[in-house]
């Protein structure tokens, strides 16, 4: 009765923890501990943690109580944060090379100040930009509010790599599979990653993992050759803290923020290392990345392999990438279209007037386009059996978050969609309908852009 | 309790350590803060190696109801302890849930899951997290399964209206325009 019961099936997808084996040290160094401390004799001392002195415990409760009154009483029982002033009116951000830009030209820095330009006039039209000394550009934004400048600094140093994937051939289960390998077996698992869970595919939730587990499960993925459809090149590393290790407390410190027991801490990366090094080489790269009081040997390091990729998913608000609350997908690397092959994405409406985004196609991205949805909507109807649709999606990405994952209806477009524009529409509000095409828009800036004062 | 086991007693309890650890330590951990999971399992642990010779072939619902126990007199502790802390969170704005959603649950479901009875919800967990068919889910907590479908059905119910409150965004498709 419960198999395939909505209920069960989505609280399962929201489970917390995999109650499997552990491989990570500190977990098995935990079962050791506890299994010497039962086999030792049970009339040893009571356990420390939380038979905790009964003098000193309400003490202490009274002091977290109090503070926490205090925060709230400041706070006026919000969790926002009042803002913040403006600060100073100009932003010098230095320009870098990028993989696709190896070597800084003044061709390159001219186009990164148009983009940069075009992106800085959807915050504020009053907002400029000029060529500074050397490499550099100088933003400046009179009376812009902290979070003009927040939204404005998220902008302008994206690199912003637009691709599009085929979300079912490429998203992977826990098993290692894409979902499009076992569509047939409808298994929990892979029926949350294609229908969403009652959320709708690629957002957070959905099949979705926290960034250790979802590295994790990228890093046992094969290497795959370099192909010109991937996205990226080479390994991603990444150095993870253990649970309530001291790394990941001193991290926390660093960051002013605290620890989140029970799950382990991003420590540095993700860094683009060349070819496969040596666990030496990656700590002495991690090295210059890691907090104070950081030990570059406390850290465990993945690598995510050539033609693998972890993305973070979709979520009702945005969460920063770097945030414990934040969920990731695996994708197997080959994507479909790239930023490259769209035109004139606009925020529109569709027939019945609710928020949409469209966007024009090349013509090489007419044919791409067409492909790839033809392959989406032929997998939905075989995969669909009477009664049931398993409608089919695909996923658009900016660098390294999901911005959609619309569904393609294969009864409409048995062989595809063969169009120069394409729609997409559902579930936007006016506001999200233009940051899409914002986001669309972008076009990828040839340098990365640091923030030097 | 015997300082000096004997190596068959000490054999036997190994074996279920080792086949069992790792879903007692993930059941724990779903249900209680971090800092604490090493103890509760440890007191778990400690409460089978006592009655190991009275365990039978399928010992790990038994273990959920120990350690659901365990956490439970925890919680007790906690509040005797917090008569001072509980006079004080109730000048707060709102009373914080007895349970914690984890963090990917989408808000309505965990809205649902909190407003459920403790014994409802843990009906729901055991199926839904540690796997267990009702029949040894009701082991778990200590009743007949006849009464543990019952709890697991209207838990479900409950849920189930609560979700169908809440409207469900449209999802965004593709289409094209005629060319």
């Amino acid at each position: 009765m419960t198999a395939h019961d909505p209920v069960i099936t989505e609280l399962a997808e929201a489970n917390p923890v995999s109650g499997e084996t552990s491989s990570d040290p500190g977990d098995r160094a935990e079962a050791e501990r506890i299994m010497r401390r039962v086999l030792a004799g049970d009339q040893g001392p009571p356990p420390q943690r939380w038979r905790r002195s009964g003098l000193l415990a309400p003490v202490v409760s009274v002091v977290v109580v109090l503070a926490v009154a205090a925060v709230l009483l400041r706070t006026g029982g919000s969790s926002h944060g009042s803002p913040s002033s403006g600060g100073s009116p100009t932003i010098t951000l230095v320009a870098e090379p990028t993989s696709q830009t190896p070597r800084i030209t003044s061709s390159a820095l001219t186009r990164e100040l148009s983009l940069v330009r075009q992106r800085l006039a959807t915050v504020n039209r009053h907002f400029s930009v000029t060529r500074g000394r050397g490499n550099s550009l100088v933003i400046t934004v009179p009376g812009a509010s902290a979070a003009q400048r927040a939204r404005l600094l998220a902008l302008v140093t994206q690199t912003a790599q637009l691709t599009m994937y085929d979300w079912e051939a490429n998203v992977v289960a826990p098993n290692g599979r894409t979902v499009a390998q076992d569509l047939r077996t409808q298994s929990p698992a892979v029926i949350a990653l294609s229908q969403g869970a009652n959320r709708g595919a690629g957002q957070s939730g959905a099949g979705s993992l926290p960034l250790y587990d979802a590295v994790k499960l990228a890093a046992k993925q094969p290497p795959r050759a370099l192909s010109p459809s991937m996205a990226r090149m080479g390994p991603e590393y990444y150095m993870f803290g253990a649970p309530s290790s001291p790394a990941c407390a001193a991290a926390a410190a660093a960051a002013h923020t605290a620890p989140v027991p029970g799950t382990h801490c991003l420590l540095a990366g993700p860094l683009d290392l060349p070819g496969h090094i040596s666990r030496q080489r990656a700590l002495q790269a991690f090295a210059t990345q890691l907090s104070a009081g950081v030990s570059a040997a406390a850290g465990q390091v993945l690598a995510v392999p050539q033609g693998t990729r972890v993305l973070q998913a979709l979520a009702p608000e945005q969460v920063d990438a770097a945030s414990p609350a934040a969920q990731f997908f695996v994708l197997r690397d080959d994507v479909a279209l790239n930023g490259h092959d769209i035109v004139s994405p606009r925020r529109t409406a569709d027939a019945s007037g609710q928020s949409a985004v469209s966007f024009g196609l090349t013509a090489a991205g007419e044919r791409l386009f067409q492909a790839a949805t033809r392959a989406v909507a032929r997998r939905g109807d075989e995969a669909s059996t009477l009664g049931e649709t398993l409608d089919q999606h695909f996923a658009i990405v900016l660098d390294s978050r999901l911005l959609t994952v619309p569904s393609i209806d294969f009864k409409q477009y048995p062989d595809g969609i063969q169009t120069t524009q394409a729609d997409i529409a559902g579930g936007f509000t006016r506001q999200s309908a233009g940051d899409l095409a914002t986001q669309l828009r972008y076009g990828a800036l040839p340098l990365a852009l640091r923030v030097v004062r | 309790m015997g300082a000096h086991p004997d190596a068959d007693r000490r054999e036997a309890f190994e074996q279920l350590f080792n086949a069992h650890y790792w879903a007692v330590r993930a059941y724990v951990l779903r249900r209680a803060p971090a800092a604490s999971v090493e103890d509760v399992v440890a007191d778990t642990f400690l409460v089978a190696w006592r009655r190991l010779d009275s365990l039978n072939e399928d010992p790990l619902p038994w273990l959920f109801g120990v350690a659901r126990r365990v956490l439970a007199n925890q919680l007790r502790a906690e509040r005797r302890r917090g008569a001072l802390t509980t006079r004080l969170v109730s000048l707060l704005p709102a009373r914080p849930p007895d349970w914690d959603p984890p963090a990917a649950m989408r808000h309505e479901l965990a809205v649902a899951m909190v407003r459920l009875s403790p014994p409802e919800r843990e009906a729901l967990l055991l199926v839904a997290w540690e796997g267990l068919e009702p029949a040894r889910a009701a082991r778990a907590v200590g009743c007949s399964p006849a009464a543990f479908r019952g709890r697991l059905h209207r838990a479900r119910r409950h849920v189930t209206a609560a979700l169908a409150d809440t409207p469900i965004a449209p999802r965004p498709s593709i289409t094209g325009d005629a060319s």
